[in-house]
């Protein structure tokens, strides 16, 4: 009769464990599709068994585990750091891109062409009043687009450094979510759901900064930036934000910092993610064009090297042949106070007008200065690197598609890299809906056999108890 | 997730991306004829591209240059071929004059003489675009005018030089202007006229006439015929030039040519190879999508009813 009753205990007690295996088999299912969710497994454990001694066996449901692999996961968050970071740096280079025409019909090369156009002409009939004015035309247009360039790359650069701010909130929302997961690991709150939560958090985090984490022993993890500043530890959040840096004594534009918590500057060591590759395009890309506290730019260099140029060769020479003729005046001006505002400040000089150029040179060729104009055109220049203003120009050009057309291939390889890393992940440790299915067969069949002998049990029973009554 | 085809469908999206990226790329560069729109469709021939465009824009200028400057030598030229008929008009006039005439064949004779001086100091004073082509430097102004008070017969309203240098494109020098002064007034070192000086020439045979001077009339011919073959000499270094000019324009459209076959290797499309490709991706881009609708979207629980 004892043997009779604990086994109808262990059939109830199979009942209960296949119910709690079917529960997690749900769960497994109702979350296959939710963010960082790790396929969980109930642990079936059999019970001692020896008839002899009474023990009646069974099976029993000891913890669920995780198949969650955390190398995996790790080697993802860094794929989609690399990611983020591309993608971010090819968004900026693309913007950048967009704004150098090298289609020749408009834009600064066909302006650079068309000036020296106007110097050719000019120097056949430099008495010409129409040429003249045509100079100062063409150089007016040239001027204009130069200015229209840099202002443009400076709107580029203000968008660059919002992006920045927004990427930084991301963060800091992020780690906030992070921190709140860890006060409640803390506590001993936390379940299946905030460690997909924690996970999904950490991967989106990856996307945008470069981080390193560390699991700690009271299963609290802690996210610090790969350059040793901690983001969270425990349920501590240490945001960081964004803002600009002047340039000591200067009004070169300002270059994009990050500061922690404290203030301190923590830019070098955003490496990664998006916002690594934001501040390359802030910091590094942009510069050596419209130029920082650093470097004067090479948008800057083109439009000063150019002015001073034109400006060296018309202030050389007379505004015509006979004796007594008034020098040349300069055809162009800029801030020379400041040398990365020389694109943004270009303009013809507002006082001159087309008597004012001086087509004779200094030995006193009627054309001399304006053959030396139209041969700028083609002639190596030492201060523009012994290259010809257009292939100055044109170097600045290739080095903004090199960027461009470098971080587009990286972003294309990348995302192929991530898929990959996330297939594998996913094989160890995602949902696959056949294997639920058929664990979900085995165990329905198992509580059905466990209910049946449940029923056999009790049908004995019932003739164990009418044989007594009788 | 692991669904029969979830890791599959990630990459298969991928794939699909750059099938579409492709296609966009292949699809606008035979629209466009060109394959680099943009700096980083090619940033190795970006430089190339400009340097050749602006190498284009150059010689055409150069070419239109040219061709106004062949228009000036042919209104020169004409100038000088008029000045030479002036003076063999003259060179006839003086053959008269050295033979007695009558008072009433003399004065026409002078009459004709001066027409033809006054003629000369207007084709000294050509004008082309409404600049003074014989002027040199001072092509806002004429160099002579008829003065009968000088010994000449003109005054030298000004000294110009001339130093305006016409080039062709590689800068070589193809002519430089002369002026008034050394087509029609040369001069000794020591300032008194040259053989071959027009104005000279005309007014020794305008004095011969006035002063009914037979003798004078006979050295003015000798004068007159050294004035006009040097005149011719003149004429023919414009010859010089327009040939010079015209085998610059030669060069310059030879030039214009291969720096747009140049430009059309580093630029164009290939719009045979490129047709050639969009047929290739789009009939990859529309397998991809027959296989995707075909991948099977069941699993075990479709089965489980």
């Amino acid at each position: 009769m004892a043997t009779l009753l604990s086994t109808l205990a262990t059939a109830g007690q199979a009942l209960d464990v296949y119910q709690q295996a079917l529960n997690v088999v749900q769960n497994n299912i109702t979350n296959s599709t939710t963010p960082g969710f790790a396929t969980q497994t109930l642990n079936l454990v059999a019970e001692p068994f020896d008839s002899a001694t009474g023990l009646a066996g069974g099976v029993a449901a000891k913890g669920v585990t995780s198949a969650r692999d955390e190398y995996a996961e790790e080697e993802v968050r860094q794929q989609a750091q690399s990611l983020g970071y591309f993608q971010a740096q090819a968004q900026g280079t693309s913007s950048i891109d967009n704004l150098f025409d090298v289609t020749g019909n408009s834009g600064i090369p066909a302006d650079l062409s068309a000036l020296f156009q106007s110097f050719s002409a000019w120097s056949v009939s430099p008495s010409s009043a129409t040429a003249r004015q045509s100079v100062i035309s063409s150089a007016g247009a040239l001027a204009g687009d130069v200015q229209s360039l840099a202002n443009s790359l400076a709107g580029v650069s203000g968008n660059v450094q919002g992006q920045i701010g927004s990427t930084v909130s991301q963060i800091n929302q992020l780690t906030a979510t992070i921190q709140q997961i860890n006060a409640q690991t803390s506590q001993g709150v936390s379940g299946p759901s905030s460690d997909a939560l924690l996970t999904s958090s950490l991967q989106q985090l990856s996307t945008l900064v470069n981080i390193d984490t560390v699991s700690q022993a009271d299963g609290t993890v802690s996210v610090l930036l790969q350059g040793g500043s901690p983001l969270v530890v425990g349920d501590t959040q240490y945001a960081i934000s964004s803002g600009l840096a002047d340039a000591a004594g200067s009004s070169a534009p300002p270059s994009s910092q990050i500061l922690d918590s404290q203030g301190h500057d923590i830019t070098s060591q955003i490496q990664g993610g998006a916002l690594g590759g934001l501040l390359n395009v802030s910091n590094s890309i942009l510069p050596s064009l419209i130029g920082n506290g650093q470097q004067v730019g090479s948008l800057n260099q083109f439009a000063q090297t150019f002015a001073d140029a034109v400006n060296g060769i018309l202030e050389s020479g007379t505004t015509g042949p006979q004796s007594g003729a008034a020098k040349g005046a300069a055809l162009f001006v800029y801030d020379s106070s400041d040398p990365t505002s020389a694109a943004s400040t270009l303009a013809v000089n507002p006082n001159i007008t087309p008597d004012d150029l001086a087509p004779v040179d200094a030995s006193g060729n009627a054309n001399g200065n304006a053959n030396q104009l139209a041969a700028l055109a083609s002639t190596p220049v030492a201060s523009a690197g012994n290259q010809s203003f257009t292939d100055f120009f044109g170097q600045i050009a290739a080095a903004v598609g090199q960027a461009s057309a470098t971080a587009q291939e990286n972003q294309q390889a990348q995302q192929q890299v991530l898929t990959q890393t996330e297939t594998l992940r996913d094989q160890s440790s995602g949902v696959s809906l056949d294997d639920q299915a058929s664990l979900l067969l085995q165990y329905q069949r198992s509580y059905e056999a466990a209910a049946q002998l449940l029923t056999t049990l009790n049908t004995m029973m019932d003739s164990l108890f009418e044989d007594m009554l009788t | 997730m692991i669904l029969p085809v979830n890791g599959v469908t990630q990459s298969y999206l991928d794939s699909l991306d750059r099938i579409q990226s492709t296609l966009d790329s292949v699809t606008q560069q035979v629209s466009s004829g060109t394959r680099v729109s943009q700096p980083s469709d090619d940033p190795s021939a970006v430089p190339g591209i400009l340097e050749t465009l602006s190498q284009i824009a150059q010689d055409t200028q150069t070419k239109s240059n040219l061709n106004e400057v062949n228009s000036e030598l042919g209104a020169g030229d004409a100038a000088l071929q008029s000045a030479s008929t002036a003076l063999e008009q003259a060179i006839s006039l003086a053959s008269e004059a050295a033979s007695p005439q009558t008072a009433s064949q003399n004065a026409d004779l002078l009459q004709q003489a001066q027409a033809i001086q006054q003629q000369l100091v207007d084709l000294s004073g050509t004008t082309f675009n409404g600049q003074y082509i014989f002027s040199g430097d001072l092509d806002d102004q004429p160099l002579y005018a008829l003065d009968a008070s000088q010994p000449e017969g003109v005054t030298q309203l000004a000294n110009a030089t001339s130093t305006r240098t016409i080039t062709d494109g590689a800068g070589a020098t193809l002519w430089v202007p002369p002026t008034a002064q050394e087509i029609f007034d040369p001069k000794n070192a020591d300032g008194s006229a040259a053989s071959g000086n027009a104005f000279a020439a005309i007014n020794s045979l305008v004095q011969a006439l006035q002063n009914n001077d037979q003798a004078g009339a006979t050295t003015a011919v000798n004068s007159l015929k050294a004035a006009d073959d040097y005149m011719n000499q003149q004429l023919g270094l414009y010859g010089i030039a327009e040939n010079r000019v015209a085998d610059a324009l030669t060069g310059l459209s030879s030039s214009v040519a291969n720096a747009n076959q140049t430009l059309s290797n580093l630029r164009d499309a290939d719009v045979a190879g490129d047709a050639v490709e969009l047929t290739q991706v789009q009939t990859q881009q529309q397998a991809a999508l027959s296989v995707g609708s075909k991948l099977s979207q069941l699993n075990l629980f479709s089965y489980l009813a």
